[in-house]
């Protein structure tokens, strides 16, 4: 439906001298609040009001205001894509439209904002360069390395990093070794009252000396002057303390003119050398830890967890854990990883291929897409691990996901004597549901709890002789049918469940179950239990997996209360 | 910080009263009276067989200064001042020249003319209600060239009759001269709206309001131009609020702190002295009480100017403002009125931009 902007534009008792330029472009007069009138540009879509028009700041009658979010030729960046909607009714999305370009023109917030669009404004600097950095904030003066890399297509990239960082090696594939150094200034006075570089322009030599200057502690001053080289270029990386609370880094080149003095000299700060070098802006591409774990929730880096099993479920979980931003984690499995379990495992064919152990193939992986982590493996059967390479107490968490009862139930037992926290997490057969029970949280309850001698008394499945393993290929190839949906669903309510205690939100030391459909199950001839039925509850939709969590599957007469 | 200078601007065309190039009726009545006085001033001394005294007229007060706005109720007041080239040392009572100038205007109104102690107010009324005044002190030279005002009514005691030394040009001079251009123009919106609060904001009978020379004086001492770089018109632009609220939290700190006996209690008090002869504190007239109470406006006026200036929406910033200069200070609307649009936060998938 198309709609009379022309119309809609009139009607608006705050703007005025509509002219209509084109089928969808339109020039007129905006009053503010203030009782200011300004010139615009607007340029609607055919999918109006589904899309908002783009709107330019008509310089014809006045020059383009200093403000963020006023970007060259005019363009007002008035709406933040993320997270906005608005009415689907054509004059509200016009009301809409305006109030977001009245708060542009809302010179209260003009310094909050600039610093806030600064990355942005400085991304758009004319010749600016690009590098990327894995260097950490810190409140010293520091000899940072630098690297130029030559890509694929012959470009080439810079890399700045830390003195004895090895997350430049996974990013470029080869041990990297450069001699070439720079130095990280940081910037942290909030006052910050220095003009940003807004729209196009860049600071002079001299702006650059005061900001340094004016806004570095003494004891880095000192170490500044420490820094002079005779060099054809010297690089340096600012890292500014915005209003905003969020730290941006940046970069100078200063690259000898010809005819250049030769002599040590610190371009950044000396005088004498501005007219000897070319200043070269560059703006920065972060991937130093901090940076990058802005981005995760959690903020639990420092903690070491320990996964045993790196099978479906376990590989499920090693990966959820470890894009939660925890670095360190232990994996253990004594299995290869085989073609046949390529839709049943995290990794894929493109690993199976090679028949190597489960846990090294995840370390290698998971160190290479998430350059922070910190991964050991270990091919061995856990049994052979305790007490040698693998110490419980050293971890704050342990995981577990064997799918294997009678080797989870001596963990257990010894893990009872360790008091370290762990989750034990099991999958019932044909996705009918799974469980996960944390222990050692304080007080009673473990993995034991759930058996009387026989069996375990929270299955979903129904006591019944017929047994759940396939068997596609004779002994060799068993396997508990489950999907991959079954095997992801557990290891995020695991993950979840082990992220919770990791920051202490847990008490006491609950039972999680969740259900699943039950179909497949029951067409293949078995029966669900009546705790099945309880839990399931009355939910129609597949989709759903309703979680139950107890307390009171503890046993009086079990190990873990004899401890008490 | 809304910018609502558009509306201060707006609030003073409101309230100003122009100067006499520009208000015709009010220039009218002043040429009027100083043509009666003439020829009454004129035919007296011909009737006494003496020389005619040269009269010098001219503009005081705020007409002159352009400091002057629209009365509460239509109560126009002009000061004229008159100088008699005689001097005084020739005449003993000062009152003599009030009460010819009372006589020659006698029938010119409907109410008659009356000497009050500084002036002989002629009042014009319209449909039976006073609507002008015309005040005119008079002055005489004397042998050493200064001039002196005739003090005293008709009726006052001897002692309360005299020739007191002025210098009403230098007064006016001294005011004008403060500031230049454009600065001057805000200093007199900035003194326009202090009177137009004192008129609000304080009962017009006796001297329970200060006197609007006092505002003057302390404005012409305190008050300071302002103005900001606009960064929607990329130019300089005068900020009436904030050079308002600086003058008015300065005048607030200049009074004084002392302890009352009679009241038995701590009182603010003001004092400024005229910066020309003959030098009296313009606030003479003000009881403790009445400054205690003056002290108290001004410091609510200071206090919700400083909110109105924090405040980042025109409209509450401007409705605030009405209850100390009146419902002539416009009010924009508000956001929710002129925008109808609901804006909702829910969470979206595309990703934050990045370079």
């Amino acid at each position: 439906m198309k709609h009379d902007i022309n119309t809609l534009l009139n009607n608006k008792k705050y703007i005025s001298n509509v002219i209509q330029s084109s089928e969808y472009g339109f020039s007129l007069d905006f009053t503010l609040l203030c009782g200011k009138a300004i010139s615009l540009i607007m340029i609607f879509s055919k999918h109006f009001p589904y899309k908002l028009p783009v709107v330019f700041f008509n310089e014809k009658n006045a020059s383009l205001p200093n403000l963020p979010h006023i970007l060259d030729k005019g363009y007002i960046c008035y709406n933040e894509s993320e997270g906005q909607s608005w009415s689907l009714d054509p004059s509200l999305a016009l009301d809409y439209v305006f109030m977001n370009i009245e708060n542009v023109f809302d010179v209260s917030r003009k310094e909050h904002e600039f610093h806030r669009e600064f990355n942005h404004y400085f991304s758009n600097i004319e010749g600016v360069e690009v590098g990327t950095a894995c260097v950490n904030s810190t409140d010293e003066i520091k000899q940072i390395n630098y690297y130029y890399h030559i890509d694929k297509k012959q470009n080439k990239k810079i890399y700045f990093y830390d003195l004895h960082c090895k997350t430049i090696n996974n990013l470029l594939g080869a041990n990297i070794q450069s001699n070439l150094q720079g130095v990280y200034i940081p910037i942290a006075d909030k006052t910050l009252n220095y003009p940003l570089p807004a729209r196009g322009d860049f600071w002079t030599a001299d702006e650059i000396k005061q900001i340094v200057l004016n806004h570095i502690a003494p004891e880095n001053l000192k170490k500044l002057k420490k820094t002079a080289k005779n060099k054809q270029e010297q690089l340096y990386l600012l890292d500014i303390l915005l209003l905003t609370n969020q730290r941006v880094l940046i970069g100078l080149i200063y690259r000898k003119k010809k005819n250049a003095q030769c002599k040590k000299t610190i371009p950044i700060i000396e005088e004498e050398s501005f007219n000897e070098f070319e200043i070269t802006p560059l703006y920065i591409k972060r991937i130093d830890k901090d940076y990058l774990l802005q981005r995760t929730m959690t903020r639990l880096n420092e903690k070491k967890v320990l996964i045993i099993g790196c099978g479906s479920l376990g590989s499920d979980i090693g990966f959820l854990i470890a894009r939660t931003g925890i670095e360190n984690i232990t994996l253990v499995d004594n299995d290869k990883l085989r073609l046949e379990n390529s839709y049943r495992h995290f990794l894929g064919l493109n690993d199976a291929k090679y028949n190597i152990n489960k846990a090294i193939l995840m370390q290698i992986e998971l160190e290479n897409r998430y350059p922070h982590s910190n991964i050991k493996a270990y091919k061995d059967s856990i049994l052979d691990l305790i007490g040698k390479d693998i110490i419980f107490d050293e971890f704050d968490l342990i995981i577990i996901a064997l799918g294997n009862p009678p080797l989870e139930r001596l963990l257990n037992s010894l893990l009872l004597e360790s008091k370290t926290p762990a989750i034990f997490s099991c999958i019932e057969a044909f996705g009918i549901g799974g469980h996960a029970v944390l222990i050692n949280n304080g007080g009673k309850g473990c993995f034991e709890c759930l058996y009387d001698d026989f069996e375990n008394k929270y299955s979903y499945a129904a006591k019944q002789d017929k047994s759940f393993v396939r068997n596609a290929n004779g002994c060799s190839g068993a396997f508990t049918p489950y999907g991959s949906l079954d095997t992801m669903n557990a290891a995020v309510i695991t993950s979840k469940l082990a992220v919770y205690q990791l920051q202490n939100k847990i008490v006491g030391n609950p039972l999680v179950s969740w259900t699943g459909d039950c179909t497949d199950f029951v067409e293949n001839g078995y029966i669900t239990s009546e705790l099945y039925s309880i839990d399931s509850g009355h939910s129609e939709g597949k989709i759903d997996s309703p979680v139950s969590i107890r307390y009171d599957y503890v046993n009086d007469n079990c190990i873990c209360s004899k401890q008490e | 910080m809304a910018d609502i200078q558009k509306y201060f601007l707006e609030f003073h065309d409101n309230i100003k009263l122009g100067v006499f190039d520009e208000n015709a009726k009010l220039r009218d009545k002043r040429d009027k009276v100083i043509k009666k006085i003439k020829t009454g001033i004129e035919n007296y001394f011909k009737e006494k067989d003496m020389a005619i005294p040269s009269l010098d007229f001219f503009d005081q007060g705020s007409y002159k200064i352009g400091t002057g706005i629209n009365p509460e109720n239509n109560d126009y007041d002009i000061d004229e001042g008159v100088i008699f080239d005689l001097k005084k040392e020739d005449y003993d009572d000062p009152v003599e020249f009030k009460i010819i100038i009372r006589d020659i205007m006698l029938d010119y109104t409907s109410i008659p003319p009356q000497i009050k102690h500084p002036c002989v107010t002629i009042t014009y009324s319209e449909n039976k209600e006073p609507a002008y005044h015309v005040d005119l002190p008079v002055y005489l030279k004397s042998t050493f060239g200064e001039l002196f005002l005739a003090r005293g009514k008709e009726f006052s005691k001897k002692e309360n009759k005299y020739w007191e030394e002025a210098d009403p040009k230098g007064l006016n001079d001294y005011i004008i001269n403060k500031f230049k251009d454009e600065d001057r123009t805000q200093f007199r919106r900035v003194v326009r709206y202090l009177k137009k609060w004192k008129d609000i904001c304080f009962s017009t009978s006796g001297n329970q309001a200060p006197p609007s020379i006092g505002l003057t004086l302390d404005a012409a001492e305190l008050f300071s131009p302002y103005k900001t770089y606009n960064y929607i018109t990329s130019k300089s632009e005068y900020v009436d609020l904030y050079a308002l609220k600086a003058f008015v939290n300065a005048l607030k700190n200049s009074f004084n702190y002392v302890y009352d006996y009679e009241l038995e209690k701590h009182v603010h008090t003001i004092r400024h002295d005229l910066p020309v002869k003959p030098y009296t504190n313009v606030y003479k007239k003000m009881s403790n009480t009445q400054m205690e109470n003056f002290y108290k406006e001004i410091s609510d006026l200071s206090d919700n100017l400083e909110e109105s200036y924090i405040d980042s929406d025109p409209h509450t910033a401007c409705k605030r403002l009405t209850k100390y200069f009146g419902d002539l200070f416009p009010v924009p609307e508000s956001t929710e009125t002129r925008y109808q649009a609901s804006k909702s936060h829910g969470p979206s998938s595309s990703s934050a931009l990045d370079r």
